[in-house]
């Protein structure tokens, strides 16, 4: 029993060694300048349906297998999820007449380019509400236990924002422009 | 028929008095929360009513930084409107706009004479528990930046400073006194029994609690447990709010309580259990394994209609 703690411990051990050792590639501007185009059009996709009714998007697992769609009403927020309850799922796809070869192919973009979730959220601006979307990926190129676990973030704005926060954060490193209504930052968070 | 004499009116008199006083005195010193049935009309318009004898064009200078029109707008939205109560993002305040909602569906009127008093006054008498507000946090509310909505809703900025400042547990010991900052941090945090106790205290409700900040409910079911409770009144939940959106992202989840949600319903659908709640402004529903449902809960607080 002591030997097989030990040669597990042994190998625990190693495997961090190795994943500390391996050279990580965070992902960054360039991360988005090589995929612009499959960004370009899952946004256009997103857009199109989300016009149809508001909802938030992605998977659950490293395999990329089960989806999760959060639709949004005025007052309620259902949440489904593939794992759990096909089912349903496709009940409120149908139900909220999405078109559903749309979302179909979002998806299958979406795990192409190992975009785990995709989301609009909103701040405030002198009182008025600026909505931008957001799409979350892991933060490091690799796919390996024990890696960074952050997340990088691509923000989407209608317009170019030129606001003292925001300058603040560019200037802090925390947030950084890519192109005109092109920001990334690195999160703890993926949703 | 001769007019009754004097003294029997009088006599009468004392007695209807004597009554409405026992009537008074006799009833329990908790308040019967209805959550599911919604605001009452009376209730909503005697809350408007206070509204409408404020001048919402005037400021406090208790309160510098809040604006009166922001102030007031989002009293009246919260009034008009209970279940859009917000926390905002990245806070700690889910336990206060919890606490909030129940007040906002349950006795509207209540809670805006207290922000209304502290508002004016930078005191207040709820239930019979005095709050006051410290020049820190009176300095604070309405200068909330990057937490989402909250940053405009100035009235929800000042009545969760003021409870967070006014109630402490445990996780506070670190860090009593407000700094600009401190929503997201320690000081904000709410454990189990400082949330039950605000609840008694503010909201003037009787609770049954199950569960702790470390150890889950000593309960075999929880699904029937918690629907058992549901029939009987109001039921809120302290659970890890990552475990409600499971992912396979992360290697570590710590198993601790991290947020409060008001549950509106639960049942089961074939193997699983559905369940609606609030939190963040909105009812959520989704469907969780009972694994799950038993790992991400640590505590619930039951509120009687009785």
């Amino acid at each position: 029993m002591t030997r097989q703690i030990t040669i597990w411990a042994l190998a625990a051990l190693c495997l961090m060694g190795a994943s500390c050792a391996m050279k990580v590639e965070r992902k960054s501007a360039s991360y988005y300048l090589k995929h612009k185009q499959e960004i370009t059009e899952i946004l256009n996709n997103y857009h199109a349906l989300y016009n149809k009714q508001p909802f938030s998007c992605g998977f659950t697992d490293r395999s990329y297998k089960y989806f999760v769609m959060q639709i949004m009403t005025d007052t309620v927020r259902y949440i489904y999820n593939t794992e759990l309850n096909k089912e349903t799922l496709y009940k409120a796809v149908k139900l909220v007449r999405y078109d559903t070869a749309r979302l179909r192919l979002m998806m299958d973009q979406m795990k192409n380019i190992k975009l785990l979730w995709m989301d609009k959220t909103s701040f405030w601006v002198n009182e008025k509400e600026e909505i931008v979307t957001f799409l979350s990926f892991k933060s490091v190129a690799v796919e390996q236990p024990f890696t960074e676990n952050k997340y990088y973030i691509l923000l989407f704005t209608d317009q170019r924002l030129d606001i003292p926060e925001l300058r603040e954060r560019l200037k802090k490193g925390d947030l950084a422009r890519i192109e005109d209504k092109v920001y990334f930052m690195i999160g703890n968070q993926y949703r | 028929m001769s007019p009754a004499p004097m003294h029997m009116i009088k006599c009468s008199l004392c007695f209807c008095w004597l009554l409405i006083g026992f009537l008074a005195t006799a009833q329990p010193d908790t308040t019967v929360l209805n959550l599911y049935a919604g605001t009452s009309d009376s209730a909503k318009n005697a809350a408007l009513a206070l509204l409408k004898q404020e001048d919402t064009t005037k400021g406090s200078p208790l309160w510098p930084a809040v604006n009166p029109h922001l102030f007031y707008s989002n009293l009246y939205k919260n009034v008009l409107y209970p279940l859009k109560i917000n926390q905002g993002k990245s806070t700690n305040f889910c336990g206060y706009a919890a606490l909030t909602h129940l007040m906002l569906v349950d006795q509207p009127q209540v809670y805006v004479k207290a922000v209304l008093e502290l508002f004016h006054t930078g005191q207040t008498i709820v239930h019979g528990t005095t709050m006051k507000a410290s020049l820190r946090i009176r300095k604070a509310a309405g200068t909330f930046r990057n937490k989402g909505e909250l940053d405009i809703r100035h009235a929800d900025q000042l009545w969760f400073l003021t409870l967070a400042d006014e109630f402490k547990g445990y996780l506070n010991w670190l860090d009593f006194k407000y700094n600009p900052g401190n929503e997201n941090t320690a000081w904000g945090a709410t454990n189990f029994s400082k949330f039950n106790r605000m609840v008694r205290k503010v909201g003037g409700y009787g609770t049954r609690a199950a569960g702790s900040d470390f150890l889950r409910p000593w309960k075999s079911n929880f699904s029937e447990y918690i629907q058992a409770q549901l029939q009987k009144g109001t039921v809120m939940l302290y659970l890890n709010s990552k475990l409600m959106f499971p992912h396979r992202f992360t290697d570590i989840t710590l198993r601790v309580p991290t947020h409060f949600v008001v549950l509106y319903q639960i049942y089961k659908v074939g193997d699983l259990i559905e369940f609606k709640y609030w939190d963040y402004g909105m009812k959520t529903e989704q469907q969780i394994t009972h694994k799950r449902l038993f790992k991400m809960i640590f505590g619930i607080t039951s509120i009687s209609h009785d």
